[in-house]
């Protein structure tokens, strides 16, 4: 009976403790394995039974673009990209995913754009929402895209400008070298000279000193101002008729004012006048080629004449005669 | 005020010493003028090849207008660039037209001085009858005062007998004594005049053997030439020395002196006498016994008289021209 009972002792039973131990080993790795297999197999076969369309697009650069990077329109993934190939004539195309309960969205004047994170490696294609008046774009068609500028253009970009940046730094570094501590140390000594100078004149009107001070401290002084003021306060009543006449004065500016419209009427005219002046100006300019054509034909007199003065007897050195235009008669010197 | 015054009064008096109206004439026919006036101030500087083209525009702006005394003006300056050149066939031609012209037009000075040049084509082409015919015809009525068609007829008559020295002296210096006493009576004899009598005296001299002073005349208008800058008068003395140190068997002189009026020939672009000195040089060289020489200027020779050749391929070899 003994080996009867032997051999139905389950196998866990026959197993070591540090075999026991690998075997569950064993199952938790595979369970872990499994689990990150069926999340890794999620992610890739969500969309793997839905119905899509393919869209075209041909871009110069396809930096950080590919079969990873989403598709969406407004925000909201809407498909992938499924493979980046090179065209025949060179261009770069990407064959982009877009699930079908989405198509509704593509319309004609929908446009696609590589997401500017695309720089920072986050690539993604956005898709504008179209216009519902237009169609629905089909399977196969090719939309344009915004392509963002690429890294190296914005290097090209940014790298005057950060050299610029280099150059303000360096002439800031030759200013602050060419301050001299010494003085510097002199404007500071200055400033405190001036903020304790300040501070005793403060301290000054605090004690009624000076004319500020007896304004808030002296009593006898604020009689005096307050009889000042009431000086001034009859003075100003004795030019209550003076401003009187001056209202009867401003009536008579009314009544002028009523001749201001005959003014401004005046005023136009001489406006008008100097107008047709301006005009007749013009004209005068337009005939300035002719003035100075005419003006040619005279210089051109005035050196004949200067010609014919160099020819004359009382100028001239030379033979008065004209040159001849046939050739003298020569002797044969053959 | 007065001092404006007197400004104007002066400038008065200046314009009326002037020497005449201004030109109111079509700008065409200054136009036209101007450039014949360029072509004779050309022909003047031996510059043959300029003239020839100021003159032939300026009968291409006169026959523009038909103005038939400015185009026979043209043919008339024409014909006397082509014979100054030996051009003889051109020189034939403008004179044919000018001769029309100056017929259509009745112009009796023209037709005159065609007569004169007339005469000295047909010398060239070697027909001195036809040519002495026609010089004595203009030399009739020259007898008390001589004018200077005149004196270029009987200068050219001169040449000719000049021709036929040898075979026949008393004609050349019946003709040389004519050419004295015109000279005496032709009221504007100068230096040039004089130096053209020297220089036939200095031919009758070396004729009669007197060497020494043939060389002195001709060295002497030689001199009066080079101060005028006179291009043929200087090739045409060189010549004439360079004959006499030949005859004087001073075969170096005479080789310098045809290398120097060749190199002024060939400036001048005369093919004619520059082929007539080549042939000369041919020889020189040959008595020289400088056989290859010989045959180069020989070669030279046949080459400059074909119009085909570019003057500028052949004038390194003839002497340098700008």
């Amino acid at each position: 009976m003994a080996p009867a009972h032997t051999s139905s002792v389950h196998y866990i039973h026959r197993m070591n403790y540090s075999m026991q131990e690998k075997l569950v080993g064993v199952f938790i790795l595979s369970a872990l394995a499994l689990f990150f297999m069926l999340f890794f197999i999620n992610s890739q076969t969500t969309h793997l039974f839905e119905k899509h369309i393919n869209l075209y697009l041909y871009v110069n650069n396809a930096e950080g673009i590919s079969g990873e990077t989403p598709v969406r329109i407004s925000g909201i993934e809407v498909g992938k990209v499924d493979s980046v190939e090179i065209t025949e004539d060179n261009r770069i195309l990407i064959i982009v995913r877009v699930y079908e309960r989405y198509q509704s969205l593509l319309r004609q004047d929908s446009k696609a754009a590589i997401g500017k994170l695309s720089l920072l490696g986050r690539s993604s294609i956005e898709i504008s929402a179209g216009s519902p008046a237009l169609s629905k774009l089909e399977d196969g068609s090719a939309l344009l895209v915004e392509e963002p500028i690429s890294l190296d253009q914005l290097i090209a970009e940014v790298t005057p400008v950060v050299t610029a940046v280099g150059e303000t730094v360096q002439h800031f570094a030759t200013v602050m070298l060419a301050i001299e501590p010494d003085k510097v140390q002199g404007i500071i000594d200055n400033l405190l000279a001036l903020s304790q100078d300040l501070q005793q004149t403060g301290s000054q009107v605090a004690s009624g000193q000076g004319s500020l001070g007896m304004v808030l401290h002296d009593q006898q002084f604020q009689q005096d101002l307050r009889q000042s003021l009431n000086s001034l306060a009859t003075s100003l009543q004795q030019l209550e008729p003076i401003l009187h006449n001056i209202n009867k004065v401003s009536q008579h500016g009314d009544v002028a004012a009523s001749d201001l419209p005959q003014l401004m009427q005046e005023t136009r005219q001489m406006v008008n006048t100097i107008n047709a002046s301006v005009g007749s100006l013009s004209m005068e300019i337009q005939q300035l080629p002719e003035l100075i054509t005419r003006m040619n034909v005279v210089m051109e007199q005035t050196d004949q004449l200067l010609g014919v003065i160099n020819n004359s007897w009382l100028f001239s050195d030379k033979d008065a005669s004209p040159p001849s235009p046939l050739i003298g008669v020569e002797i044969s010197h053959e | 005020m007065n001092r404006r015054l007197l400004l104007l009064l002066g400038v008065l008096l200046i314009a009326a010493c002037s020497s005449g109206p201004s030109d109111t004439r079509p700008i065409v026919l200054q136009d036209s003028e101007r450039l014949l006036t360029l072509g004779v101030a050309a022909h003047a500087n031996s510059d043959y090849a300029i003239a020839s083209d100021y003159f032939n525009r300026a009968l291409a702006h006169y026959r523009s207008v038909d103005h038939r005394p400015g185009i026979l003006l043209s043919h008339l300056n024409l014909t006397e660039t082509a014979l100054a050149v030996g051009q003889l066939e051109t020189a034939q031609l403008q004179l044919s037209e000018a001769r029309k012209l100056a017929i259509e037009l009745n112009d009796a000075g023209s037709l005159k001085r065609l007569q004169l040049l007339e005469a000295s084509l047909r010398w060239r082409e070697g027909n001195d009858g036809e040519a002495n015919a026609l010089l004595e015809g203009l030399l009739l009525g020259q007898e008390e005062t001589i004018d200077a068609m005149g004196m270029a007829a009987l200068i050219q008559r001169t040449r000719i007998a000049q021709d036929s020295l040898d075979s026949d002296p008393e004609t050349f210096s019946h003709w040389l004594e004519q050419l004295r006493q015109g000279l005496a009576h032709y009221p504007a004899s100068g230096s040039l005049e004089q130096a053209r009598l020297q220089r036939f005296e200095a031919q009758q001299m070396a004729r009669q053997g007197r060497s020494q002073e043939a060389q002195q005349e001709l060295e002497q208008a030689l001199a009066n030439y080079r101060e005028r800058a006179l291009r043929p008068a200087i090739a045409a003395t060189l010549e004439e020395l360079a004959m006499l140190h030949w005859q004087q068997q001073a075969l170096t002189d005479a080789e310098s002196a045809l290398q120097r009026a060749l190199y002024i020939r060939a400036w001048m672009m005369d093919r004619q006498a520059s082929r007539r000195l080549l042939l000369q040089l041919g020889e020189l060289y040959q008595q020289q016994n400088a056989p290859q020489k010989a045959a180069e200027m020989l070669h030279l020779a046949d080459e400059v008289l074909d119009p085909s050749r570019d003057w500028r391929q052949l004038s390194p070899q003839l002497g340098q021209r700008d």
